[in-house]
């Protein structure tokens, strides 16, 4: 059975797998439009305006602690976010990405899992990962909501 | 001795101051106009001379001739008139015969006379009465008658008698004549006085017998009984006529010819110088006075006689005094020779002696000359000795002024040598100088050619910044274009970024609708694929369009820059345009001071010309002042040898006391 995910860019052209189907929506953010809200934790940006809702948004690529580039986008360009529920669609937030690649189909038999050199920080928030040519990490939503 | 030549003396104007020449000239007048008969201005001259003269000689002798006059004067009036005269003055009248050169007597002589003079005819008339009785027979009135009317009383009777005479034939012819007119005449009518118009035909008939008588028949007949005693009576008439006639001639030969005869033997014996016996004629008439004259002439010709003897021995006395003050003064003048013999031999210190009388003053202008000589001989012996030694000198100096003219003249001719060498190199100038004015026109033509051609560059350049300036424009509009491009680009570059958020969208919807989404998902994706490539187009438009503007900029730039040369260029232009202009007017100044340098060499080649000649003449005269110099020096020496003869010449004069 194939599960189809969207294939997503972040730093470090660290290429993330997101399964379709918790995907509420693409769509960009202008930096004006995540407002930030003091004492809460460094990992989120803000909250948004989507569809009427306050939500969430996090960059993910900080969320796996990815180094920050040095060629990064400047802070004024509009931001790629994803809006994400989890399996009981009761939590949304907004994932700040850098790239969306497209949709792609993983079989069940394409799943590996992570190698053991991988960072135990981050390891508990991938499901495993698909050999597609290059290595497509898959994130398991419910997991992204574990914030310490 | 006086002349005799009549000056023109006023007769009758007694000259206050009248010398004795003049007395003696006036007494020769009265006398010759007494001699001429004109008694009456010599009287006038006589009393002028006596009154101006009354105590002289010359008065003395005119009272006399005035004596002489006056008692024929009255001889004229009446032989009894000179009685009277002598019976009054009887005295005065002796003593003027017996002593005549006695003043007293001459003056109381000259108080009767000048008396007498006064008033002639006064006293004559008041002394002695014309009127006086004296006997008067027709022949003694017939003397008495002047000589014209007897010449008229003898024509008269004359004329009478051949009047009477030619009358009575003048009756007789008129009988024949009138009978040979009664025969041819018709009478008229008769008037009373008959005899008075025969009387008038006869008298027309003796003056010519030319009157025609009409007369009446009765008048005729009167007339021929009238005729023959009027004949008659006319040959009586005539002959006593003719008797009276020869007696009228006899008495003219009485009264004028023997008068005359008389005074012609009168004036012959005084020709002769006999003049003592006075002549007597009895006579009123002009005879009467010329004999009269004739007694005065004779008188006053003995007086003159007189007055010329006593001045002949007092010029002979006059002539004695003058040889023996000649002969004085010839033996002072040989003394005098003598003295000064000295000085003919040249001595000088010689003097005369000087007497108080006229040869003393010739001495005195001797000595004072013969002094004036020394001083002069003195004076020439130093000067001689002065040009002697001058002379000497002089020598010297004038041979070495010959010496120096002589250089002179060199020296000028070399001068000349150099004066023509200046004026070729003069030439030389005036060539070089127009050549050099030809090059300047022609750099002057050539500078205005490169003066048109930088107008034309100058021309060019504004066209070419107008040019620039055109494309700079252009391509700042081609800029702004490429903007809008981009910004297009930008916002269909959005609008694909959009497209492909919603591609991906409809794809999760797909996948969300299972497997019913199928299609609609193929559909998103290729929306999806789509949208990339208009992302990929755009963002290589907007590469292309960065590239363009960046291009469009150096552009404008390189524009800028090039506006900015042009304008730089086209300032150096003007300058070279300018630059050039200021070399064609120097050159035209250049070019105008070298045609004044040629007129200048021209003028300096003529003036050349001029000292030239100028040198060549004074080359002459210093070689003429050369040769004058040697002739001067010459001349000095025959001046020396001059000196020294007048040296010795003036030795001969002893001019200082030895």
């Amino acid at each position: 059975m194939a599960t189809e995910y969207l294939d997503l860019q972040l730093r470090q052209q660290l290429r993330i797998g997101l399964p379709a189907l918790a995907i509420a929506e693409v769509l960009q953010l202008k930096p004006g439009q995540i407002c930030p809200v003091p004492e809460v934790n460094p990992l989120i940006l803000g909250v948004t305006n989507w569809r009427g809702k306050l939500l969430w948004s996090l960059n993910l690529s900080d969320l796996l602690s990815l180094r920050l580039e040095a060629a990064s986008h400047p802070s004024g360009d509009a931001l790629t976010a994803v809006v994400l529920s989890d399996s009981t669609a009761e939590r949304t937030v907004a994932c700040v990405v850098s790239k969306l690649l497209g949709i792609v189909e993983v079989s069940e038999n394409q799943i590996q899992p992570l190698p053991a050199q991988f960072p135990l920080g981050i390891r508990h928030r991938f499901r495993g990962v698909a050999r597609l040519g290059s290595p497509l990490l898959l994130l398991d939503p419910d997991r992204i909501f574990q914030i310490q | 001795m006086p002349s005799f030549t009549p000056t023109p003396i006023p007769a009758y104007d007694p000259a206050p101051l009248i010398t004795e020449d003049q007395f003696l000239d006036l007494l020769m007048q009265a006398s010759s106009l007494q001699q001429a008969g004109e008694e009456d201005a010599a009287i006038a001259l006589y009393q002028t001379l006596a009154t101006t003269d009354p105590e002289g000689q010359y008065g003395a002798m005119a009272r006399k001739a005035l004596e002489a006059i006056d008692p024929m004067l009255d001889a004229t009036d009446s032989d009894a008139t000179i009685l009277d005269m002598a019976a009054m003055d009887q005295a005065a009248m002796d003593q003027a015969a017996m002593d005549r050169a006695s003043m007293d007597a001459a003056m109381r002589e000259a108080a009767v006379i000048d008396a007498a003079i006064a008033n002639p005819v006064a006293n004559f008339r008041s002394s002695h009465p014309a009127s006086r009785p004296r006997p008067q027979g027709f022949r003694q009135r017939f003397v008495d008658l002047p000589v014209r009317q007897k010449q008229w009383l003898g024509f008269g009777v004359s004329a009478a008698a051949s009047l009477l005479g030619s009358l009575g034939l003048g009756v007789l012819m008129m009988g024949s004549v009138q009978s040979q007119l009664d025969s041819i005449r018709v009478s008229s009518a008769a008037h009373s006085s008959a005899p008075l118009q025969a009387q008038q035909s006869n008298s027309e008939a003796a003056r010519g017998g030319k009157s025609v008588a009409v007369a009446p028949q009765a008048i005729e007949a009167i007339n021929q009984k009238l005729w023959p005693q009027l004949a008659i009576q006319g040959a009586g008439i005539g002959a006593l006529i003719l008797t009276l006639q020869a007696l009228m001639t006899l008495l003219l030969i009485r009264t004028i010819a023997a008068p005359l005869t008389q005074l012609n033997q009168a004036a012959q014996s005084l020709a002769q110088g006999r003049s003592d016996r006075p002549l007597d004629i009895d006579s009123a008439d002009e005879l009467g006075r010329l004999a009269i004259a004739f007694n005065q002439m004779s008188t006053n010709l003995n007086a003159s006689t007189n007055c010329m003897e006593q001045l002949v021995m007092q010029n002979e006395q006059d002539v004695e005094a003058q040889r023996q003050e000649a002969e004085r003064m010839q033996k002072r003048v040989i003394e005098l020779l003598l003295e000064i013999d000295g000085a003919r031999q040249g001595n000088l210190t010689v003097r005369a002696r000087v007497t108080d009388d006229e040869m003393g003053s010739v001495a005195d202008a001797f000595n004072s000359t013969v002094a004036s000589l020394q001083g002069l001989v003195l004076q020439v012996q130093e000067v001689a000795l002065q040009v002697n030694q001058k002379a000497a000198a002089s020598d010297q100096s004038v041979g070495a002024l010959a010496e120096v003219a002589a250089q002179q003249a060199q020296s000028m001719t070399e001068a000349l040598e150099s004066v023509k060498e200046m004026s070729t190199s003069i030439q030389d100038v005036a060539a070089t100088a127009a050549q050099a004015a030809s090059i300047s026109r022609r750099a002057s033509a050539a500078a205005d050619a490169g003066g048109d051609a930088m107008e034309q560059t100058v021309l060019s350049i504004n066209g070419l910044r107008g040019s620039v300036a055109e494309t700079a424009k252009k391509v700042k509009r081609l800029t702004e274009s490429s903007q809008e491009i981009s910004k297009i680009v930008g916002l269909i570059s959005e609008v694909s970024a959009k497209t492909n958020l919603l591609a991906f969208n409809a794809s999760i919807e797909a996948v969300r609708a299972g497997e019913h989404g199928q299609g609609f998902r193929i559909v998103a994706d290729e929306v999806r694929r789509l949208a990339e490539q208009v992302t990929h187009a755009t963002q290589e438009i907007e590469q292309l369009v960065s590239g363009i503007q960046l291009e469009t900029a150096e552009v404008l730039t390189m524009m800028e820059q090039g506006t900015e040369q042009v304008i730089t260029g086209s300032d150096l232009v003007d300058n070279t345009r300018t630059t050039l202009a200021s070399l064609v007017q120097t050159s035209q100044e250049i070019d105008s001071l070298l045609q004044s340098i040629s007129a200048s060499t021209t003028s300096q080649t003529a003036a050349s010309a001029a000292v030239s000649h100028t040198m060549q003449s004074v080359a002459i005269l210093a070689q003429g002042s050369s040769d004058e110099s040697i002739a001067v020096s010459e001349m000095l020496r025959q001046l020396l040898s001059v000196a020294n003869q007048l040296q010795h010449s003036v030795t001969q004069f002893q001019a200082q006391p030895s």
